[in-house]
This record gives structure tokens, C-alpha cells and sequence, in this order.
């Protein structure tokens, strides 16, 4: 990177035609260096250009060997021949059309106005918007480190290393500036080049500890909090909570842990433990990364194996899903089995924007075709961060030889027309607003319910009203053999049209002359219709208390003061506990017995936790601590439903869940 | 001509309403809610009241019969609307008309203004329609 800023100091005023060519020149002479040295690239592509907003730019993308594109840019101000601005490069990645981001940099004065926004098909790093895996799927920590990583891959004298190796592999070590974050670069030589094989990031620490253990400690993770590190810019603060299981003698025992990405020395310290001192334990795993304890400082420590799931996200390119990918079942609406592959990076909620590409592969193993996730994240329409359009899900069904349509306005009626599995288009939760979802119906249950799949949960049943209350009507049909338009809505439509006519008709005889009457018997015959209506309709409103209460749920407002009675110690054994956090919180932990009422509920949360809360003697709300509102929020609009005797226990779960005589049930790692 | 063109108009927007409203009752349901105009209790009732009465008023202009009472009704649920999203719109609310479906617009000046010349509209054919048993 540092030579290529020289190279451009060195050029002279770019503002006519023939400083934009030596400019090239300048840049391809780069290239030459690259391309000359023992590293396997070549040159793919080359343009220069001038473009609005920018004196000038030069690009020129390269492969280097393993399965990714980089993209070379730079931008520079001139003003009199003296150079005033200096942004280069932003390294993108391109993977079968996918981009990403890498990094940056940038000399002289800052032009903030600049916004390479024409990159990356809307890619913005600055604002980071627009990523369509990174920024819903991937911890920011991989993110930095792999900017770190792609930023290295560019240092000429990191390149140079290689130059002396004569084995057909070899590893190389970089660390990047001010950071304790190493990275291990495996290359193997073909052609009498070298290609980038893989890597490794670790954190320097964590190499150097001894490998004791303490055996039998098993920690359970309860709590997990992530957001901006206001002390620091551009810092990022994670808490990790943890709590000792299993051995009496260190019951209770808590952990807490905050880790701090603001690129300082304390990155990745740990902030509180309770383990004594000079022990050294494997504190817990997740997917990517292993904690570790070692005299009084907490490690992370990111494997080998991890990091190559990073880079399977980053780049969803190849292969079929990991091994440990949770397989979900799904029902044919004839009947029958089938089953699903999700990718293991699949979030937990429909907060995600991929909920139609996961919904199309349910449907499309229903069908029994298994569509390829990796090939559905590659497809930039399907996985984007706004998710899937209809069209695009229509299209990719089509191009794998499914039959699919869209359909819009048609009832519960016509739905069941159809036997195949239909995607759904709901609303979003009350949280994510705008961002609507899909989810797919899987046929009629034998007691005439809906089955439904809300990808990641297993499939269930849900009513028709409670379908309703979210659904909008919306459908695309998938199936391997064709089917018909539905009509039934326009049929019972009609029939009822027809009656309303002729009872209308049949009626007006006794109205005669009389203005009065007449509007009487109008008003008369819209009662009958109406009762009528409610009375053959499954989706009544007067059999489906839980869908209304949800349609009265979603509508309720806010925005007003509202008031809860506030606890500080409960006391009352028989109340009903409702916890108000996130279900993956939930799912870690919470008081035995509680329900799961988060604050952005989804319509099957919605429909599994209300029928739980009426008729209750006493309903307390919990959340994490006194500074999460959500407790609040789900006591008032509880109340507002007309339930009574909701309290609010203030102190929430981090109170519960030290409390010797409360009962937890948690997930264990 | 232009009191069966008001007619079709009066009477396609009524049918369009109840069909998406029998489509999407819920959707419907939650949008009287939002209004918070009515009693939690009566929301249900009066849902499925105006949906029927939507068909009931396009039925009695079809059978000819009831015409001149259809329309006073059919400004009556006009009205009422008007004064509705009026309010809502006073009020600062930013919610869905409720007119056809989970498609409906915002409530605002567009929706308002459609709803008033429904007003007039209705208003009109009923001063028009020659007196019940006259024919």
C-alpha cells in the first residue's frame, strides 16, 4: 500500500487526458511489480476513468490464485500541481459478484464528500450499509481482522518474504500494527509460484499461554451484550457474561466480561472474573472462537477451523453445508417427510434479511429439490440486506426448474387450494419495521389448522385467523409440477354477493315507500350478513380470541405515558414470569417457567406466549436489568389487553438469576 | 351519464372494500384499532357490520329497489371514515386507511380527499334518486 502511494506522489497534476495515462502507467507499472514477483496473479482487468465527484481514478483487479478478486482504486485531489488529497485503495473482494469491503486508507486533507459508493454494487464501508453477509452475519471482530488481513496482502514487503522460500509450502506470520492479532499466511508453491492457500488468525497471547486445564469447570453462558464503546471512536464493546455450573462450591459464581474493540492496547481484555487467580481454563466455546482464562486475563482465541468459516461466509462460495448444519424437517402438504439443510450461519430470528431464501430452500426440499444455500447467497438479489423481492425468489425457483408465481389479495380460502408449498409474505415485526418477511406454508394440519415454517424454527401449526394478523396476502406457489390460479376467493366472494342481492331484493318489498323503513331493512340485512359471515367462517373473530388479541396487540400505541406498577422483590410464587428479552437470550436462560414475550414478537412468538398469559392471577415482567424498558413496554400493553395484576421486577434477570432460590432453566453449551 | 358513472365509481369502491376486508379481516380489525376512536370491545362487531354493510349498500343500488336509502347510508359510512381519518390525521397518527386491505395508503390529505368526494358523491346520488316507491 505504501508503495503504491508513492507511486502516485510521485506522478505529477492529473487533470488532462495525458496525466490520466501516465497516471495508468504509473498504476500498471505497479502491477508489473506484482505480477513480476514470486506471487501467482494476473491481471483481469484494467480501466481509467474520470467520474463525477473525482479528478480521477484507476482501477485494476487481479486474481491471486485462491478464489477471490481484488480490486485496486485510488482517488487523489490536486489542486496546482500539489497533491491535497490521497485516498488509496479500497480493497474489495469479489467472489462470483459478491462484493466486500476490505480497507483503506488515506493522505493529505480528508475529502469526506468522497464516496465510492459506484463500488462494490452499493457497498459502502464508511457507513458500513449495504453489506449483504458481513453486516447481519458476521461479528464485527472477523470483519476488522479480515480488513487486517486483505490490507496485508497488499504490503509489498510482506510479498517480498516469499521471495526466499524454496519449499512447496511455507507459512508466513503477519501482525498487523498496534494489535496483538497475528495472522498465519499458508501459500503453496505451483508453476514455481506461490498462491495463498489459506490463513490463520490467533491472538498473540493466546499463542503464548501454557496449555494447562481445570478440569470439571463447565461455564454456561447467560448473557451476551454488544454495542458501541463510547469511550473510545470507532470502538465496539461486547460483553459476555458467564456463570460457573455445576460445582457446589463455586455456585453462582459469575463472570463478567467486556471486550473492547477500539484497536488500543486492551483490545480483547476482560474486565471482571471471579475464577481465582491463576487457574487456567477454558472458559467456553462458540462457533468461531474459544475463550480462555490465564492469571486473572481472559483470551480469545480464534481457530483455525473458525476462521475458514468466516471465510465461507465471507465469500459463500463452493461446497455444501458444514457438517454440524442443523437439518429441519418439513411436510408435504400430500404428506411425507423431507428435509431441509440450513447453513449453520443462519441467525435466530427473522430480524435476518434472509428469511426468503431460507423459506425458498425449505420449499424447494419440500419439493424434493435441494437448492444450494451458498447458491442462493451468491445471488445478490436474493441475499441482500433488504432481503428477497419476490421477483428474485420467483426467478431462482424458475432457473432450478420449479414452477413458481405470484399471487396477491387472495383469502385463507384459496390458499388451501394449493398443494404445494407456498411462500408467504408477512409483515415484520413490531421492531423491524419496513422490513417485511416470508415464511412457508406447508399444507392443512387434520384438524384444518395452517402448517407453517418459520425458518430457523421447526415447522408447526398456527390457526388461519393467526395466519391473518400477518399475512397479507401475498404468495408464491413453488412446486415441480404446474398448478392453477386461485379462485376460490373470487368464488365464495361471489356466492355471498349474490345472497346479500337477493335477501337485499327479497326484503325492499317491505320497506315500500317508506324512506325510514328502507334504511332499516338495509341496516337490518348488514346485520344478518354479518352474523352470518362470523358464523360460517373459521376465521371468525368471535372463535379466534388469540388472533385478535394480536391484531389488538400490534395496534396498540405507546407513544402516551403509561404507567406499571414496579417490584423490587417478588414474593408471590404462584405469578406467571414473562421474559421480555430476546429469545436468544431467553434460550440461554431465564426463571423456570417463565414465558418468552419479546418486545419485537414475531407473529408465532406472539401466538405461542398470549394464549400463556391470560387468566393469570399475577403476571411479573422481567428483563436484563433496571436499564432495559422492555419489561415496561410488554406490562403496559399486557395491562392494555386487559390483563390484570402485571408487575414490572425491576431489577430483572441479572437480580433472578443470583438469587440462590430462584429456579433457572438454561441451555448448556 | 354522470349519475351511472358515479354509481359504478361509488359502487366498485364499496365492493373492492368489503372484498379485500373479507380477504384480510384481520388486517382490517388491527386498522379500526388504530384508530382508537371506538371501544376495544365493539371493534370486532363493528368490523364485521361494515363489511357487510359495504355489500349490503351495492346490493340494494343493483336491485334498484333501495337505492335512495343505500346511498344515505353509504354517506353515512363515508362520513363516518372522513371523520376518522380526520382525527387521525389531527391526532398525528401515522397508520394504514384501512380502506383496501394491507395495501391501503397512510392516512393523510390523498386518503382524506378520496374519502370526501365519496362524501359528495354519495351525498349527491342520494338527492338524485327519485323517492322511494315512485317508480
Amino acid at each position: 500500500m505504501i508503495a503504491f502511494a508513492m507511486i502516485f506522489i510521485g506522478t505529477p497534476d492529473c487533470r488532462g487526458v495525458q496525466d490520466q495515462a501516465e497516471l495508468a502507467d504509473a498504476g500498471h507499472a505497479l502491477f508489473e511489480t506484482l505480477t513480476s514477483s514470486s506471487i501467482r496473479a494476473e491481471v483481469v482487468d484494467q480501466e481509467n476513468a474520470r467520474l463525477p465527484g473525482m479528478d480521477c481514478y484507476f482501477s485494476y483487479s487481479a486474481k491471486f490464485g485462491m478464489r477471490f478478486t481484488s480490486y485496486l482504486l485510488s482517488h487523489r485531489k490536486m489542486e496546482g500541481g500539489v497533491l491535497k488529497s490521497l485516498k488509496s485503495a479500497d480493497w474489495l473482494l469479489n467472489n462470483d459478484g459478491k462484493w466486500i469491503c476490505a480497507t483503506s486508507d488515506s493522505a493529505g486533507e480528508a475529502d469526506e464528500k468522497l464516496k465510492l459508493r459506484f463500488l462494490a454494487g452499493g457497498f459502502d464501508w464508511r457507513s458500513r450499509k449495504s453489506a449483504p453477509v458481513s453486516r447481519h452475519m458476521l461479528p464485527m471482530a472477523g470483519l476488522v481482522w479480515e480488513r487486517k488481513l486483505v490490507a496485508s496482502l497488499f504490503d509489498q514487503e510482506f510479498w517480498s518474504q516469499l521471495s526466499g522460500h524454496d519449499d512447496d509450502t511455507t507459512r508466513l506470520v503477519y501482525q498487523p500494527e498496534a494489535s496483538p492479532v497475528q495472522i498465519e499466511f499458508r501459500f503453496e508453491k505451483s508453476d514455481g509460484k506461490f498462491f495463498l492457500a489459506g490463513y490463520t488468525v490467533l491472538l498473540l497471547e493466546a499463542q503464548k499461554e501454557e496449555k494447562k486445564s481445570l478440569d470439571g469447570l463447565i461455564f454456561e453462558q447467560v448473557d451476551f451484550d454488544y454495542g458501541s464503546d463510547k469511550s473510545k471512536p470507532d470502538g465496539y464493546a461486547y460483553t459476555y457474561e458467564y456463570r460457573y455450573k455445576g460445582q457446589t462450591q463455586h455456585k453462582n459464581m459469575a463472570i463478567r466480561l467486556t471486550l473492547r474493540d477500539s484497536r488500543e492496547p486492551e483490545f480483547w481484555r476482560f474486565a471482571k472474573t471471579d475464577v481465582p487467580n491463576g487457574t487456567n481454563v477454558t472458559v467456553a466455546e462458540d462457533r468461531w472462537s474459544k475463550f480462555i482464562y490465564k492469571d486473572g486475563e481472559f483470551y480469545k482465541l480464534i481457530d483455525e477451523k473458525a476462521i475458514e468459516e468466516i471465510q465461507e461466509l465471507y465469500y459463500a462460495a463452493g461446497g455444501e453445508a458444514q457438517p454440524s448444519t442443523p437439518v429441519l424437517s418439513a411436510r408435504l402438504p400430500s404428506g411425507g417427510e423431507v428435509k431441509c439443510l440450513l447453513s449453520p450461519y443462519l441467525g435466530d430470528r427473522q430480524s435476518m434479511p434472509h428469511c426468503g431464501m431460507y423459506s425458498l430452500a425449505v420449499a424447494g426440499a419440500a419439493n424434493g429439490k435441494l437448492l444450494p444455500l451458498t447458491e442462493l447467497l451468491n445471488d445478490p438479489s436474493l441475499s441482500s440486506q433488504f432481503g428477497s423481492s419476490a421477483e428474485s425468489l420467483i426467478r431462482f425457483a424458475r432457473s432450478r426448474g420449479l414452477h413458481a408465481d405470484l399471487f396477491q389479495a387472495i383469502s385463507v380460502d384459496s390458499l388451501k387450494e394449493f398443494d404445494c408449498p407456498v411462500l408467504l409474505h408477512l409483515e415484520g415485526s413490531a421492531k423491524a419495521e419496513g422490513v417485511d418477511h416470508w415464511m412457508v406454508y406447508l399444507g392443512v394440519d387434520e384438524d384444518g389448522n395452517c402448517r407453517v415454517m418459520d425458518v430457523p424454527r421447526a415447522p408447526e401449526t398456527i390457526t388461519f385467523a393467526e395466519l391473518l394478523t400477518f399475512w397479507d396476502g401475498t404468495v408464491i406457489p413453488v412446486s415441480d409440477k404446474p398448478f392453477k390460479r386461485p379462485t376460490r376467493h373470487y368464488f365464495y366472494f361471489s356466492v355471498m354477493f349474490v345472497l346479500t342481492v337477493a335477501v337485499t331484493w327479497g326484503l325492499s318489498w317491505i320497506a315500500k315507500s317508506s324512506m325510514a323503513a328502507g334504511f332499516a331493512v338495509l341496516l337490518l340485512v348488514g346485520v344478518l350478513l354479518a352474523t352470518v359471515s362470523q358464523f360460517v367462517s373459521s376465521t371468525s373473530y368471535f372463535r379466534n380470541d388469540n388472533a385478535v388479541a394480536i391484531s389488538k396487540l400490534k395496534a396498540l400505541s405507546l407513544s402516551d405515558d403509561f404507567e406499571v406498577t414496579l417490584e423490587n422483590q417478588p414474593e408471590d410464587s404462584s405469578a406467571l414470569w414473562v421474559d421480555c428479552r430476546y429469545p436468544t437470550d431467553y434460550g440461554r436462560s431465564h426463571v423456570k417457567g417463565a414465558v418468552n414475550f419479546p418486545v419485537d414478537a414475531t407473529l408465532l412468538e406472539l401466538k405461542d406466549a398470549l394464549p400463556k398469559v391470560f387468566d393469570q392471577p399475577k403476571i411479573i415482567c422481567y428483563c436484563r436489568n433496571e436499564r432495559c424498558g422492555w419489561a415496561k413496554i410488554i406490562a403496559a400493553k399486557l395491562t392494555r389487553l386487559g390483563i390484570k395484576n402485571v408487575t414490572v421486577f425491576e431489577p430483572g434477570f441479572d437480580q433472578l438469576r443470583i438469587q440462590p432460590e430462584m429456579e433457572l432453566a438454561t441451555a448448556v453449551q | 351519464m354522470v349519475v351511472a358513472a358515479i354509481h359504478v365509481v361509488i359502487c366498485m369502491t364499496l365492493i373492492l372494500s368489503a372484498f379485500t376486508h373479507m380477504n384480510a379481516p384481520y388486517h382490517y380489525l388491527e386498522s379500526i384499532y388504530n384508530y382508537h376512536l371506538l371501544p376495544e370491545s365493539m371493534v370486532p362487531a363493528f368490523a364485521s357490520f361494515t363489511t357487510a354493510l359495504h355489500m349490503v349498500v351495492v346490493a340494494a343500488v343493483v336491485t334498484g329497489r333501495l337505492a335512495k336509502p343505500a346511498y344515505l347510508v353509504s354517506t353515512g359510512i363515508f362520513s363516518m371514515y372522513l371523520v376518522a381519518q380526520s382525527i387521525a390525521m389531527a391526532k398525528g397518527l401515522e397508520i394504514g386507511c384501512g380502506c383496501f386491505g394491507p395495501a391501503s395508503e397512510v392516512v393523510g390529505v390523498g386518503s382524506i380527499s378520496i374519502v370526501l368526494s365519496l362524501v359528495v358523491a354519495s351525498a349527491f346520488q342520494f338527492f338524485v334518486q327519485p323517492p322511494l316507491g315512485s317508480k
